[in-house]
């Protein structure tokens, strides 16, 4: 059995693994397109603050992993795949035949269809090599403007800050993190941020970028202009399906793919921020673009890949993130269900928030500001779908009540 | 064959004890709120329930780390956290879904049980034998290990 | 439908759009979900109805019809028909 993965990001390296043991037989062929061992990009802030090295990054210790492993990694990139034949077609001319294939090929960094975003001094900081040159223009006392402040645009806001640059924060939306955070939260964070001496716009939009006296000049839509000498662009990923046109496989949002995480053509499958698989909290397909989603897809399409039947209950929504900081978590439906109710418990001086929705007398969604012991258990009571009974109304009055609910709950059930 | 970490709660007193040896062990303080065993009281303090990692076989910290700081110790069969190669990024703290796994702001690491290497402190301590370190086999399973399991195989909807 | 999601005087085709995240904001006033039928004019492309529907026509759009990718060269030349399903899908966040 020929077992084909594209992509050596964290869902193609876990799958691999996942075949070797499931399929001890098969090869297995890695085709990544970056030139670097596999790493990931989760580790790239802390490669930013120098706390760690490019080694720090990487997926797996030791130089001979993958060879111990008969893991065959090739630095290559698809072009096209041919369902019919079975065949890859690579970049560097050759190609790859196979009879189960696994399309890992994860998202790339996208800009604004903004005049200027091409100039020189604009980076993406979603690579390790966009990271280098990040590093190089991102020196302590450098102006920096960081557009978008998303969950990738957080997460680099703090490496930019402990770099001692000048940092402004431009983010369209009405609030920081708008996908990931109530009003309430990112209010907290804004006000965090910007008491750490960071400057945050929120609702502001960039509405051209210019070169100007060896550095960049950002005009924004309210009339004020804005000096830096390096723009970070983290507006976002998009998947990387191109090679994939011309194909029988079925994209929306990414490669769609069923509860197997096979996609619309038979032994092709899809898995991470790739894919279009099944999410948890509504049963629709949804791509999330997160690390745990990326190994639990990376593991059950292996074991489907090497024969298994695995069915994938679906993937929840999940992130978590430091800003300066200050951690903040969110889960699963934290904007509400329909039909549902909500407890909330802020402290604004303190920076604490937690959000909590529910379902009938189910946990379905959280949002945390400032909470980092035993955040785990939000997922644990989302996910198992348990119960709360009695300890329902005691929540909606006082939501910190979560652990004793989880542990008085699970205790019982068990 | 593995042992592991028998909690059983009725005869917990609260005493903090184990919190105190964990800290001491793993931090050199005797400071509960860094400690890995944590223990809860309901009722007013009429209850009490000592809560760490049950080393689960799903080991969701292990599988979501993104570096490979979490490996398992193939002795014990804890899952460790290996501090040197762990970036902080705390996405373990969210797959967990007991939530023993917690960001240490201190460090900027996270930390776990790791049942001190085979001779678990937070036991050794217990003055009630509410923690006992015992063969796994014949603990009938810790709770918690069912519901570990239970995690992973609930049907949706 | 919604009068803003029609064009009148030309022959028109039905398709059937959807998008995702902040585009859905383009949505002709008045749409439920994410998910609506236009008519667009005969011989429209993806770009003619991005344009319709006043998006920003950069290339950092995730396009499909019927399923299948529609590269950014095509985005201007490939035609639609009645009944398609094209798909424009913002930027995601990842985490």
């Amino acid at each position: 059995m020929k077992h084909v993965i594209i992509g050596a990001g964290p869902a193609g390296i876990i799958a691999a693994e996942t075949l070797r043991r499931a399929d001890p037989r098969s090869t297995v062929t890695v085709v990544g397109d970056e030139p670097e061992p596999p790493y990931s990009r989760m580790a790239i802030p802390y490669l930013l603050t120098g706390s760690i090295g490019d080694a720090g990054t990487h997926l797996r210790r030791g130089a001979d992993h993958f060879a111990k492993l008969a893991v065959d990694i090739r630095r290559d990139r698809a072009t096209g795949v041919d369902v019919g034949d079975r065949r890859v077609a690579l970049a560097g001319g050759g190609h790859l035949d196979y009879d189960r294939l696994l399309i890992a090929s994860g998202s790339h960094a996208v800009r604004p269809p903004i005049a200027g975003m091409d100039l020189q001094g604009v980076e993406n900081c979603w690579t390790l090599a966009d990271a280098r040159r990040v590093a190089a223009g991102a020196r302590a006392g450098a102006r920096v403007v960081l557009m978008g402040a998303g969950f990738i645009g957080c997460i680099v806001l703090e490496a930019l800050a402990k770099r001692g640059v000048e940092l402004t924060v431009i983010e369209m939306g009405e609030r920081m993190l708008p996908r990931m955070m109530d009003d309430v939260g990112g209010e907290m964070i804004k006000r965090w941020c910007e008491s750490k001496g960071v400057r945050v716009l929120t609702g502001a939009r960039v509405g051209a970028v210019s070169a100007a006296d060896g550095g960049l000049e950002l005009a924004l839509d309210s009339g004020e202009s804005l000096r830096a000498e390096l723009v970070v662009c983290a507006t976002g990923v998009s998947p990387n399906v191109d090679f994939l046109a011309d194909t029988a496989v079925r994209i929306e949002d990414g490669v769609l793919v069923d509860e197997y995480l096979c996609s619309s053509v038979a032994d092709v499958y899809a898995a991470g921020d790739v894919a279009q698989g099944p999410d948890f909290s509504t049963g629709e397909r949804r791509v999330h673009a997160i690390q745990p989603t990326a190994s639990e897809h990376g593991r059950i399409a292996a074991l489907n890949m090497a024969g298994g039947r695995t069915r994938f209950r679906g993937s929840l929504s999940m992130n978590v993130l430091n800003t300066l900081g200050l951690v903040s978590s969110s889960f699963g439906l934290w904007m509400g269900a329909e039909g549902g109710e909500t407890a909330r418990a802020a402290d604004a001086e303190r920076f604490r928030y937690l959000r909590l929705e529910f379902q009938a007398d189910r946990l379905v969604g959280a949002l945390a500001l400032g909470l980092t012991q035993h955040v785990g258990v939000i997922r644990g009571l989302i996910q198992t779908r348990v119960r709360l009974g009695q300890w329902k109304p005691q929540l909606l009055r006082d939501p910190l009540l979560v652990m004793d609910a989880y542990l008085d709950c699970t205790r019982r059930r068990a | 064959m593995h042992k592991s970490l028998l909690i059983d709660p009725e005869k917990c007193t609260s005493c903090l004890q184990c919190e105190m040896a964990c800290s001491f062990e793993h931090e050199g303080v005797f400071n509960p709120a860094k400690s890995r065993i944590k223990i809860f009281e309901f009722e007013h303090g009429r209850r009490a329930i000592p809560y760490t990692c049950t080393q689960c076989a799903e080991a969701w910290c292990l599988y979501a780390c993104p570096v490979e700081a979490i490996s398992l110790n193939m002795e014990t069969g804890a899952k460790e956290v290996a501090e040197d190669v762990c970036v902080g990024c705390k996405v373990c703290t969210i797959a967990c879904p007991f939530g023993t796994i917690n960001y240490n702001q201190d460090t900027g690491k996270v930390i776990k049980c790791d049942l001190c290497g085979g001779d678990p402190q937070c036991a050794a301590a217990c003055p009630t034998g509410a923690i006992t370190y015992v063969d796994a086999d014949w603990t009938g399973y810790d709770r918690m290990r069912e519901w570990a399991q239970k995690t992973h195989s609930q049907p949706s909807a | 439908m919604h009068p803003q999601a029609r064009l009148s005087g030309r022959v028109s085709v039905k398709i059937q759009f959807k998008t995702g995240g902040s585009l859905v904001e383009h949505l002709p006033p008045g749409t439920q979900g994410n998910t609506v039928e236009l008519e667009v004019p005969e011989g429209a492309t993806p770009m003619d109805v991005m344009r319709q529907l006043c998006m920003p026509t950069g290339e950092n759009y995730l396009v499909s019809l019927n399923g299948e990718v529609v590269v950014i060269s095509e985005r201007g030349k490939r035609v639609l028909a009645e009944n398609d399903h094209l798909a424009i899908m913002p930027p995601i966040q990842g985490g």
